[in-house]
C-alpha cells in the first residue's frame, strides 16, 4: 500500500513538469570581483594515515600584519582541540551533541602542535584554556605592514565524524576544522580575537591565498577547497593531490573511497559534486540547485569570485559531515526520501550552504560574536531562492496533497524566539533558541524588510553592502549603516524601525482583525512592536478598502462604507509581515466559508477512510 | 471455479454496502472533532481555504507558532478561537483509535457475511455475520501478535541494515500483503470447511499454500498487484479533483470508499474460490 502511495506521488509530482528558469527578482548587472589583498597565507601540506584517522601536517604561514599597531604576540586557532573530550567549551555549549547526533567519547580529536618557528627562530606556543585559542609571543615586533613567516608541524588526530569532521565507515574522512591557524587581530575590536572555539561559530578569520598538498590512500579520492591542480601516485601506495584557492579564509578537504566527483561547467566556472558512486543517479539533483544558487545570489549580490564551486555529499554513515560551508566548497545532504521529488530538502541545504559563499566567505563577519550576520542573511536567500524556485507556497514541500512554504517554516521556527533578539553572541542563547532567533527570526525579519521595502531597494542596498565590505572585517554596526544608506539612495523607508525593535529589541510584531460585524471592525495590535501594518476590508459589493495601522497606534476602528457589508477583514494581505508572530489571526470574516469546510470535509473522510481500509486490510 | 467473480460480488452486494457505509460512518466519527474544531477556530478565515487547497502543512505550522508565542515572556495573545482547532485535533486522535476498532469489528462480521453468501446463496447478512463473527474474531486475535511482531522485525531490519533501507521496506512490506493474504484464505477456508476453529483455517490455509505453491502465491500476487492498482487509482481520482470543488471531492470520496470496500469483498471472493479450486 506505501508502495502504491509512493508510485502514485512520484508520478504526479513528476507531471509538474522542469521548472522555468525565471529571471531573479531585483536582478542586478554582474560586475567585475577584485580579489582580497592577502593577510594571512597558508602553504599546507599535509598526509592521511592509511586509516583515515590521523592527519600529520607542515605549514608555512605568512602573515601581513594589517593593523595600525604593532604585534608582539600573535594567536591561533587550534579548533580540533574542541573535540578532545565532552568538557571543552564547545562541548558544554552544544551539550556533547549535534543536530541530533551525540559525541562519541571514544573516539575523540584532538591537535597537537610539534614545532613551531617564527621568522626562522623556534617560538614557544601557549595553549589557552581549553586548547582551541593558544598564544605565539614573537622573538621581535611586527610593525604595522610588515610580514612574518611561521612554519608549524601538527598532527591531527580526526574524531569519528561529528559536527562536520572526522572518519565514518566505509572509507569516509571529511578533514575540517584540523590545522593551526591565524586568529584575527582587528583593532576596531581592540585587539586579538581571543575566544576559544564555541559551538555554532566556526568563521572569524582573515582572508588569504591557500596552496595545499594532500597525501592519501590512492584508493580514496580527494576533493578540496579551490582547484586541484594536479596528482601524483607514488609507489607505496599513496597519492598525493595539489590544490590552490586564492581570496578565502579556510580550507577543507574530504578523502573517500568510492567516491565520484562529476563535474560541469557553469560560464566559465565550473560546478564540480562528489558524492558515493552507489548515489551517482542524484548528482543532477545537486548539480541543478547548485546553477540555480550561483545564477540568484550573483544576480543578487554580485559575482561569485572563485573559478570552482564543490557540494561534497557525505554518505549515509557519514550525515554528520554534512550541512556546512567553506570557501569554494560546502557539504550537502542525501535526500530523506529519495523517491520522491517534491521534497525539497537537499536543495534547502545545498542553496542555504552556497549563499554562504557570500556571508561570511567574502566578508569578515564574527560568527561567534555577531552569527546573525552570515546565518540570517543565508537562510534569507535560501528561503527567497527556493520562494522564487518552486513558487513561494511550494518552496520546501511540492506533493499533491501537501505544500509548505518557506514562510512557515521560519514562523514556526521564530515562534521559540519571540522576544530573542537575532543580535547575541552565538554563546549567549539557550540550547534550541540559537538556529531559532538567528535563522529563523533574523531570515524572517530580513523577508519583511524586503517586501516592505520593495525587491530592488533592498536587493540593491545588500549588493551595495557587500560590495563595500567584501574581503573586510566588520561589524552589525556596518551593516545597519550600509543598509540604511541603500534604502535611503532608493528612496525606501528605514530598515532602523524594524531593526530597533525586532533584531536588537525584545518586541514582537502581531496584529488581530477583531469584532467583526457586518458593518464595523477593530485591528487590535496585540504585539508591543511599534511597527506599520497595512489591511483590507472585503467588502459584499466586490469592492476592497485599504486600510493603515500606523506604527503609534494600538488599535483601529473600521467602518463599512454606507450601504455595504463586510466580508472579510484582512492584515497584511499581500504577506509581506514574515516575521509577524500571527500569521492566521491576522485575518478574519464575518461568514464561515461553508465551501471550504465542505470540501476539508471531504479530504478527511477520504483520508479517515484510506487509514481505516489500510489498518483494516489486517482486521 | 463454479461460478464467475463478478457474480459473486453481486451476491455479497449487502456485505459490500455494509462496508462501505460503515467506513463513511466510522470515518466520519473520526474526523467530526477535528471538523468541528477546524470550523470554529478557522472556519472564518482565508486559511481554512488554504487547508483544502493542500497548504494545511503550512497553516499547522503557522498555528501552532502562534500558540507557542502565547507562551513568551511577555505573551503575544493568540486568538482563542485558535484553541479550538488544538482541541478539535487532540480528541480527533481518540476518536480515530476508536474508528480503528470499530472498523476490524466491522470487517470482522462482514468477511464472515460476505463468504458465507458466496457459499450459501440464501444465508443473510445478519444472519451469516452473526453466526460466524466469533470464529473470525479469533482468526483476528492470531493475526493481531503477528503483525506486531512482523512491524518489530521491519523496525529491527531497519536499524539492523540503515543501508538498505529501501530493500528492507519493500520485503517488509512483501512480508505484509503474504501475512495478509494468507489471513483472507483463512477466512475463505473456514467458511468452505464449516470450521468454527480459528487454528485449524489456518492451517489448511498455510496447508494449501505448500500443497499449490505456484497457484497459490500466484493469485495473492495478483490480488495484492490489484490491490496496489486500486489505491492508485483512488488517489488518483483524488489528486485530480481539488478539495475546493466541495461536491467533486465528496463524490471522489464516496467512489474511493465503495472501490476499497468492494475490492477487499472481490479478495475474498477469490480467496474462497481459491479454496474451492485448491481441494
Amino acid at each position: 500500500m506505501a508502495g502504491a502511495i509512493a508510485l502514485c506521488l512520484v508520478l504526479l509530482t513528476a507531471c509538474a513538469g522542469a521548472l522555468p528558469a525565471a529571471e531573479p527578482s531585483g536582478a542586478r548587472a554582474l560586475g567585475p570581483v577584485e580579489l582580497a589583498q592577502p593577510v594571512a597565507s597558508y602553504d599546507i601540506e599535509a598526509a592521511l594515515s592509511a586509516d583515515g584517522k590521523l592527519v600529520r601536517g607542515r605549514e608555512t604561514v605568512r602573515y601581513r600584519n594589517p593593523s595600525p599597531d604593532t604585534l608582539d604576540e600573535l594567536y591561533l586557532h587550534l579548533y580540533l582541540n574542541g573535540f578532545r573530550s565532552a568538557d571543552t567549551t564547545w562541548m558544554r555549549e552544544a551539550a556533547a551533541e549535534h543536530r541530533g547526533l551525540v559525541f562519541d567519547s571514544d573516539h575523540t580529536g584532538s591537535i597537537d602542535v610539534e614545532s613551531i618557528a617564527a621568522g626562522g627562530q623556534a617560538a614557544d606556543l601557549q595553549l589557552e584554556g581549553d586548547g582551541t585559542i593558544a598564544r605565539l609571543p614573537l622573538p621581535q615586533p611586527l610593525t604595522p605592514g610588515s610580514v612574518l613567516d611561521l612554519t608549524v608541524t601538527w598532527t591531527a588526530r580526526l574524531p569519528r565524524v561529528f559536527a562536520r569532521t572526522g572518519w565514518a565507515p566505509g572509507g569516509f574522512t571529511m578533514v575540517a576544522q584540523w590545522y593551526p591557524k591565524l586568529a584575527v587581530y582587528d583593532a576596531r575590536r581592540g585587539g586579538w580575537d581571543r575566544e576559544p572555539w564555541h559551538a555554532n561559530a566556526e568563521f572569524f578569520h582573515d582572508f588569504g591565498d591557500y596552496d595545499l598538498s594532500v597525501t592519501a590512500p590512492a584508493r580514496r579520492i580527494v576533493v578540496a577547497a579551490g582547484e586541484p591542480s594536479g596528482r601524483e601516485d607514488h609507489e607505496d601506495g599513496t597519492s598525493t593531490w595539489h590544490f590552490s584557492a586564492r581570496s578565502v579564509s579556510d580550507v577543507a578537504w574530504l578523502a573517500a573511497e568510492d567516491y565520484l566527483v562529476p563535474a560541469q561547467p557553469y560560464g566559465d566556472k565550473t560546478i564540480a559534486v562528489a558524492l558515493p558512486a552507489s548515489e551517482a543517479g542524484l548528482a543532477g539533483r545537486y548539480f541543478a540547485i547548485a546553477r540555480d544558487s550561483l545564477r540568484h545570489f550573483e544576480a543578487w549580490l554580485g559575482a561569485y569570485p572563485w573559478p570552482r564551486v564543490t557540494i561534497v555529499v557525505p554518505s549515509a554513515e557519514a550525515a554528520a559531515a554534512g550541512g556546512m560551508e567553506y570557501p569554494t566548497l560546502v557539504t550537502s545532504a542525501l535526500p530523506a526520501v529519495r523517491s520522491i521529488p517534491g521534497i525539497h530538502d537537499v536543495e534547502m541545504i545545498t542553496a542555504h550552504e552556497l549563499a554562504h559563499e557570500w556571508f561570511p566567505m567574502q566578508l569578515g563577519t564574527d560568527e561567534a560574536r555577531e552569527p546573525w550576520l552570515d546565518e540570517a542573511l543565508a537562510e534569507y536567500f535560501t528561503q527567497r531562492l527556493l520562494s522564487e524556485r518552486y513558487g513561494s507556497e511550494r518552496a520546501l514541500l511540492d506533493l499533491p496533497f501537501a505544500r509548505l512554504s518557506y514562510d512557515a517554516l521560519l514562523h514556526a521556527g521564530l515562534a521559540s524566539a519571540v522576544r530573542l533578539p537575532i543580535t547575541l553572541r552565538a554563546w549567549d542563547y539557550a540550547p534550541g533558541k540559537y538556529s531559532a532567533a538567528v535563522y529563523a527570526k533574523g531570515a524572517a525579519l530580513l523577508a519583511t524588510l524586503q517586501r516592505v521595502a520593495g525587491d530592488h531597494a533592498f536587493t540593491d542596498a545588500l549588493a551595495g553592502y557587500v560590495e563595500r565590505w567584501r574581503w573586510r572585517q566588520l561589524t552589525g554596526g556596518d551593516f545597519r549603516a550600509a543598509l540604511a544608506a541603500g534604502l535611503a539612495d532608493a528612496g525606501a523607508a528605514s530598515a532602523d524601525p524594524w531593526l530597533d525593535q525586532l533584531a536588537f529589541g525584545e518586541r514582537a510584531l502581531a496584529v488581530q482583525a477583531a469584532q467583526v460585524s457586518e458593518d464595523r471592525a477593530t485591528i487590535l495590535r496585540t504585539g508591543d512592536a511599534a511597527l506599520p501594518v497595512d489591511g483590507a476590508l472585503q467588502l459584499a459589493s466586490g469592492e476592497t478598502v485599504a486600510w493603515h495601522l500606523a506604527a503609534q497606534d494600538e488599535r483601529l476602528e473600521l467602518a463599512a462604507p454606507a450601504g455595504q457589508r463586510i466580508l472579510v477583514v484582512t492584515a497584511d494581505p499581500e504577506s509581506r509581515l514574515v516575521v509577524s508572530t500571527n500569521q492566521i489571526s491576522e485575518a478574519s470574516t464575518g461568514a464561515v466559508q461553508i465551501s471550504a469546510l465542505a470540501g476539508l470535509a471531504a479530504r478527511l473522510v477520504e483520508l479517515a477512510a484510506l487509514v481505516l481500509q489500510l489498518a483494516g486490510q489486517f482486521g | 471455479m463454479k461460478t464467475p467473480l463478478l457474480a459473486d460480488l453481486f451476491k455479497a452486494r449487502a456485505a459490500i454496502a455494509l462496508l462501505a457505509v460503515g467506513q463513511l460512518l466510522l470515518a466520519l466519527f473520526a474526523v467530526a472533532p477535528a471538523i468541528a474544531g477546524l470550523a470554529s477556530g478557522l472556519g472564518q478565515r482565508p486559511a481554512l481555504a488554504g487547508i483544502a487547497a493542500g497548504s494545511w502543512p503550512a497553516v499547522a505550522l503557522d498555528l501552532a507558532a502562534e500558540l507557542a508565542a502565547a507562551d513568551a515572556r511577555p505573551p503575544v495573545p493568540a486568538d482563542p478561537a485558535l484553541r479550538n482547532v488544538g482541541v478539535g485535533l487532540a480528541l480527533a486522535f481518540l476518536t480515530g483509535a476508536l474508528a480503528v476498532v470499530g472498523h476490524a469489528l466491522l470487517y470482522v462480521f462482514v468477511s464472515g457475511a460476505a463468504l458465507a453468501s458466496l457459499a450459501d446463496p440464501e444465508a443473510g447478512v445478519w444472519r451469516a455475520g452473526r453466526r460466524w463473527f466469533f470464529p473470525m474474531l479469533r482468526l483476528s486475535l492470531i493475526l493481531l501478535p503477528a503483525v506486531t511482531l512482523l512491524v518489530l522485525l521491519g523496525a529491527l531490519a531497519l536499524d539492523l541494515f540503515p543501508g538498505n533501507a529501501v530493500a528492507v521496506v519493500g520485503l517488509w512490506l512483501v512480508a505484509m500483503a503474504a501475512l495478509d493474504r494468507l489471513f483472507e484464505l483463512s477466512r475463505a477456508r473456514m467458511i468452505r470447511g464449516a470450521s468454527r476453529s480459528a487454528l485449524s483455517s489456518l492451517w489448511a490455509a498455510a496447508g494449501s499454500l505448500a500443497r499449490r505453491p505456484v497457484l497459490v502465491a500466484g493469485t495473492w500476487l495478483l490480488l495484492t498487484l490489484g490491490n496496489l492498482a486500486v489505491y492508485a487509482l483512488v488517489m488518483g481520482l483524488t489528486a485530480a479533483i481539488p478539495a475546493t470543488l466541495p461536491a467533486a471531492a465528496w463524490f471522489a470520496t464516496l467512489v474511493a470508499i465503495l472501490l476499497g470496500a468492494g475490492y477487499k469483498v472481490f479478495r475474498l471472493a477469490a480467496q474462497y474460490h481459491l479454496a474451492l479450486f485448491v481441494d
